[in-house]
């Protein structure tokens, strides 16, 4: 009968995990033994079942979603790290915060998301985006609308075969917004705020969920989805709502012919 | 990608570029996010576990010590997340929420997703400690030694573990009729 400690040793050996003075040990074993042939080779055909299980593929919104929330983080840890490089003397301490402050404006206002080209989203965008006039963007349709307390453009851009879409809301207290692409056959690939803070930023399903109160501004980067069967026009569905009552909804639509996959 | 250039990109992370992140994330994610989904069974909390995941390396990044390689230091924060998340439920879940549907994919690909969800039902059987030693070996792919520092345990414990896990996965999976040697 073989014991424990021999299928163990057979067990790292399939592993590729065998100690260097052990093979003699596992050689004479299989010579010696049937049960502990057979015992390898059942393992062996775990191994190949097991790592023939292809990965999942993640949802396609996550990194973007994961992206777009690391603008806190980021901040912190390059607050952190600086500090902790400085380490000044009290005599030092107005001038540190001071620098510090400067740090989180300039952070802030650098985060922005970098295409694989080198560019970042905002450099397409066209009217809404300051310091980029020259920026060549088609306005393909938007959505706006005021209310008490809420004033809101949405625009659906279109720049060197990118979908853009750009949310501005200026709130007075917070409103949850959500943009609807189930079936426009585009997903986001990446988000960015300048100078903005939204509340939260979450993703379910195909829909992406922003709560966003005071002046703020999203760009959000879509991609054409890369399914054969779709073609034609996108229709994304906007709602704007506070405490769960729906204040407004509203459609954009967009010809994907030619927009980047 | 090598020890320096994973070096070179933390070093890069620290500093906030964007860029690194960003490249951090599409590296890891996939790996990360089966980790999760294999420990939890559920599409939804493998998605917040991976966000979340990620979320803490950027926080911690500063902290990440170069003696350990980076993906095993996400998985550990992974792995630490999901059997946090598997603690906070109150119900066994099912797998309704499979991440891919196979109804519209060629007879073969349907049959290895088949398989995956029946491993997938199969695994959730398992311990906590069994199926992360597992999902570790058999998903991502991690030696003894990466499993020990991910789990913290010792290595012989990693050894012992996975073997008694194997051999209850094994067993079950013959009793689903999914395996049979």
């Amino acid at each position: 009968m073989t014991d424990d400690r021999e299928l163990e040793l057979i067990s790292a050996a399939v592993d590729g995990e065998l100690a260097a003075g052990d093979q003699a040990k596992l050689d004479a074993l299989l010579e010696s033994s049937a049960e502990a042939r057979a015992f390898k080779s059942e393992l062996e055909q775990l191994d190949s079942l097991m790592r023939g299980i292809p990965d999942l593929e993640p949802p396609a919104f996550l990194h973007a979603s994961i992206m777009a929330r690391t603008k806190v983080t980021r901040r912190n840890a390059s607050i952190l790290e600086f500090l902790s490089a400085l380490r000044p003397g009290a005599g030092l301490r107005y001038a540190l915060a001071a620098a510090a402050g400067a740090l989180v404006v300039v952070i802030m206002f650098q985060n922005r998301t970098m295409l694989s080209d080198g560019s970042y989203i905002s450099d397409l965008v066209g009217t809404m985006a300051p310091g980029n006039a020259s920026t060549e963007a088609d306005i393909i349709d938007s959505f706006s609308f005021r209310q008490d307390g809420l004033e809101s453009l949405v625009q659906l851009q279109r720049s060197q075969g990118f979908m853009i879409l750009v949310v501005r809301v200026d709130a007075t207290t917070p409103v949850d917004i959500s943009v609807d692409l189930t079936g426009a056959g585009l997903e986001p690939d990446a988000l960015e705020q300048i100078n903005s803070d939204f509340e939260s930023i979450a993703i379910a399903g195909q829909t992406l969920h922003l709560r966003a109160v005071g002046e703020q501004r999203m760009t959000i980067l879509l991609r054409r989805v890369d399914d054969a069967a779709f073609a034609g026009e996108a229709t994304i569905v906007l709602e704007f709502s506070s405490d769960g009552k729906l204040l407004q909804r509203g459609a954009l639509t967009a010809n994907l012919t030619g927009v980047r996959q | 990608m090598n020890r320096d250039q994973e070096f070179a990109m933390v070093k890069d992370c620290q500093r906030g570029d964007k860029k690194a992140l960003d490249t951090l994330v599409r590296q890891l994610q996939t790996p990360v996010y089966n980790a999760a989904y294999r420990i939890l069974g559920s599409a939804d909390e493998a998605a917040d576990v991976t966000q979340t995941t990620f979320l803490k390396v950027f926080e911690n990044i500063h902290r990440f010590d170069p003696k350990y390689r980076l993906f095993s230091w996400t998985y550990r924060i992974a792995v630490n997340e999901a059997v946090d998340q598997l603690r906070r439920r109150k119900r066994v879940e099912t797998l309704k929420d499979a991440p891919k549907s196979d109804t519209d994919q060629p007879q073969e690909m349907a049959a290895t997703a088949q398989l995956s969800r029946e491993v997938q039902v199969t695994l959730m059987e398992l311990t906590e400690d069994q199926r992360a030693v597992i999902v570790l070996h058999y998903f991502s792919d991690c030696s003894y030694k990466e499993i020990g520092h991910i789990l913290e345990l010792p290595e012989k414990t990693v050894k012992s573990r996975l073997f008694a896990a194997r051999q209850q996965l094994k067993s079950k999976l013959q009793q689903r009729g999914v395996f049979s040697p």
